[in-house]
């Protein structure tokens, strides 16, 4: 699942241990209810920062997303459907934000963007 | 940690100290051969036969002159060649670490040591003495032990040096020696050898090296 | 929070030129402390001047709450050390080397570091000198996190070894910091591998120390500013400028300590900012160093 995570990238390390464990939860590829590895069992698969871990977790916990029993460990909250279509949503507009921070980048103009959107869309089957 | 230190040393030293052990065990056996039929012998040919004893028994200070040498470099060896690193980063102050090794060191001593005992016993049962011929193994062994722990702490001591305090010893050693040459080169009559005189002093009481001195002899009158 | 490592005004020299000047060096407790730095700026020099390997010409040193090199066996007791070189007795099997290690240390874990030993795939009964580079880096580690130690100096433990190995000594000492709190004070001048697992950065050049920052804030802070526009004489500036140049129409100005507010500061001297552009940890440290050894007129 994980984890190809850039230390290089302008994204904080955690932000991107979170990012990919809230898409992982989205799509149902960790099930509400399954357990999140340790703390030092990441860190230690990562190669980053354990404090950095624990971050994640933390930022995860605080919008909801997982939830850490006392002794047992940290698990994928329950959400509800609504709750993970939202999910969807966001990341849908996060991709969207970056394509426009890009294209404004690189000159590519809305009318340009909206064009390529209708190509690729009618070619690539959803 | 003692036992640690011990165990690395041991393998590191063993070639050494078992050459030294079996060469402690040899030497004795061979002052007493041709010792048959000594008990009835004619005087001379005791005298004889004694003085055979001690041309080899001049060989034993030998030895711990040696054995001092060998273990005494040996027991920092390993550490010179990593520069002393590890044993830097030890969580032990390091006169603590210098004495566990000449603990360990003295410890490899004591084996040479006793094979020089049990040689030197076996000796004097192989022969029957003529009267007025005593045999001393157990003094010369306490003297071998002695000899070779002085050697040892000298150049366990010379061993732990740095390379600059080492080529200072040498060169003062070199000086003294060149001094010589030179002094007798200018033919001054009456001049002291140098060399000479430090020998003396060296050798003689109270000069650490005086115990290599006078008649090693198993055998004596 | 305390620090685990504190040096003040600390000065060393071996011949005529000063190595190390003016160090103020300060890792926090707990903390993965990255010192960066070029080959020969004086990475190794330092460390063996903070386990009292050196003795400074000027300053004070203190580790664990402990001064160097007053409380050395004490401090070291708590300290696992891995050095630039191999440092152990090659004539020793591994077995007989791991025992000889724990002996001199009082909490030192045996079954972790067997543990280790079968995840690292070490053979028992090979002498030091039969390993690869590789298996001997990975000893080092094996020992210095078996003692469970306080504190953790590392010189270069990764280098010259191939990824797959640096990958495995890097998780066993990720997995030990997240066992406890110890302090990680590492060296290298591999700055990606760092840049992972630092929660602070230390930068030396030519014996001085540059910066020293919460890793994230160094990487956020620098960046390459593109801009019309710019004055060409600069008086105080809200960061602290590293290098610029012209190319063009354009200027290129890298920085060091950006906020976005501060782009309010170049509208106030009449230019445009164009583009702000993140620098990885790599580039803001070449761009850091430019500017230490050539500061911008």
């Amino acid at each position: 699942m994980f984890r190809q995570i850039d230390p290089r990238s302008s994204i904080p390390l955690y932000v991107q241990i979170a990012d990919r464990i809230r898409i992982a939860v989205a799509t149902g590829e960790m099930p509400p209810g399954g357990a999140l590895p340790s703390v030092r069992h990441l860190a230690s698969e990562l190669r980053v920062n354990p404090a950095t871990v624990v971050q994640a977790y933390r930022e995860l916990e605080e919008v909801g997303v997982i939830e850490s029993r006392q002794g047992a460990g940290t698990f994928v909250r329950e959400l509800g459907q609504p709750k993970r279509e939202a999910e969807r949503q966001r990341l849908a507009r996060r991709l969207v934000r970056q394509l426009l921070q890009e294209a404004s980048t690189l000159g590519v103009t809305r009318e340009d963007l909206e064009q390529a959107l209708r190509v690729e869309m009618k070619v690539k089957p959803s | 940690m003692y036992k640690q230190v011990l165990k690395a040393q041991w393998l590191a030293a063993r070639l050494p100290v078992v050459l030294l052990a079996v060469l402690a065990f040899a030497l004795p056996l061979l002052t007493v051969t041709s010792g048959s039929g000594l008990a009835n012998a004619p005087v001379e040919r005791v005298g004889q036969w004694l003085f055979a004893a001690q041309q080899v028994g001049v060989l034993i200070p030998g030895l711990a002159l040696l054995a001092g040498l060998l273990l005494g470099i040996g027991a920092w060896a390993p550490d010179h060649a990593a520069k002393h690193v590890y044993a830097l980063a030890l969580p032990i102050p390091r006169s603590m670490f210098v004495l566990l090794r000449f603990a360990a060191g003295a410890t490899l001593l004591a084996i040479p040591v006793v094979t020089l005992g049990v040689g030197a016993i076996v000796a004097t049962l192989s022969v029957s003495l003529p009267d007025g011929v005593h045999a001393y193994p157990l003094q010369l062994t306490a003297r071998f032990a002695m000899a070779a722990l002085v050697c040892f702490a000298i150049f366990f001591a010379i061993s732990i040096a740095t390379k600059r305090a080492a080529l200072a010893t040498l060169g003062v050693i070199c000086g003294v020696l060149l001094a010589d040459a030179v002094l007798a080169s200018l033919s001054i009559k009456d001049a002291a050898s140098v060399t000479a005189s430090v020998f003396y002093l060296l050798t003689n009481w109270p000069g650490p090296l005086s115990i290599l001195m006078g008649r090693w002899a198993l055998f004596d009158v | 929070m305390s620090n685990a490592i504190e040096t003040f005004d600390l000065g060393y020299r071996a011949g005529k030129h000063f190595e190390i000047r003016d160090l103020g060096l300060k890792v926090r407790e707990g903390s993965i402390y990255g010192f960066l730095g070029p080959n020969g700026s004086g990475k190794t020099t330092t460390i063996r001047l903070l386990l009292g390997m050196l003795k400074p010409v000027r300053g004070t040193i203190t580790v664990l709450g402990r001064k160097v090199p007053d409380e050395m066996a004490r401090i070291m007791a708590q300290t696992g050390y891995v050095p630039e070189r191999p440092h152990l007795y090659p004539y020793l099997t591994l077995e007989q080397a791991v025992r000889y290690h724990a002996a001199f240390y009082e909490g030192f874990d045996m079954a972790y570091a067997g543990e280790m030993r079968r995840s690292f795939g070490l053979p028992l009964d090979q002498k030091l000198s039969h390993l690869s580079k590789g298996e001997i880096g990975k000893l080092h580690m094996l020992l210095v996190l078996a003692q469970r130690p306080k504190l953790l100096v590392l010189d270069e433990p990764t280098d010259g070894l191939d990824p797959v190995v640096r990958r495995d000594v890097l998780s066993a000492l990720l997995d030990f910091c997240s066992q406890g709190s110890a302090t990680v004070f590492i060296s290298s001048h591999l700055v990606h591998e760092l840049e992972r697992i630092c929660d602070w950065v230390g930068v030396l050049d030519n014996g001085k120390l540059v910066v020293e920052l919460p890793m994230q804030s160094f990487k956020n802070g620098i960046k390459r500013i593109r801009l019309t526009g710019a004055p060409s004489l600069v008086g105080d500036t809200p960061f602290v400028l590293l290098q610029r140049e012209t190319t063009g129409t354009e200027q290129v100005w890298v920085v060091r300590g950006w906020q976005p507010p501060m782009a309010q500061w170049f509208e106030g001297v009449g230019a445009a900012v164009k583009e702000v552009v993140d620098l990885d940890l790599e580039e803001g440290f070449v761009e850091l160093l430019r500017s230490s050894r050539a500061p911008v007129s």
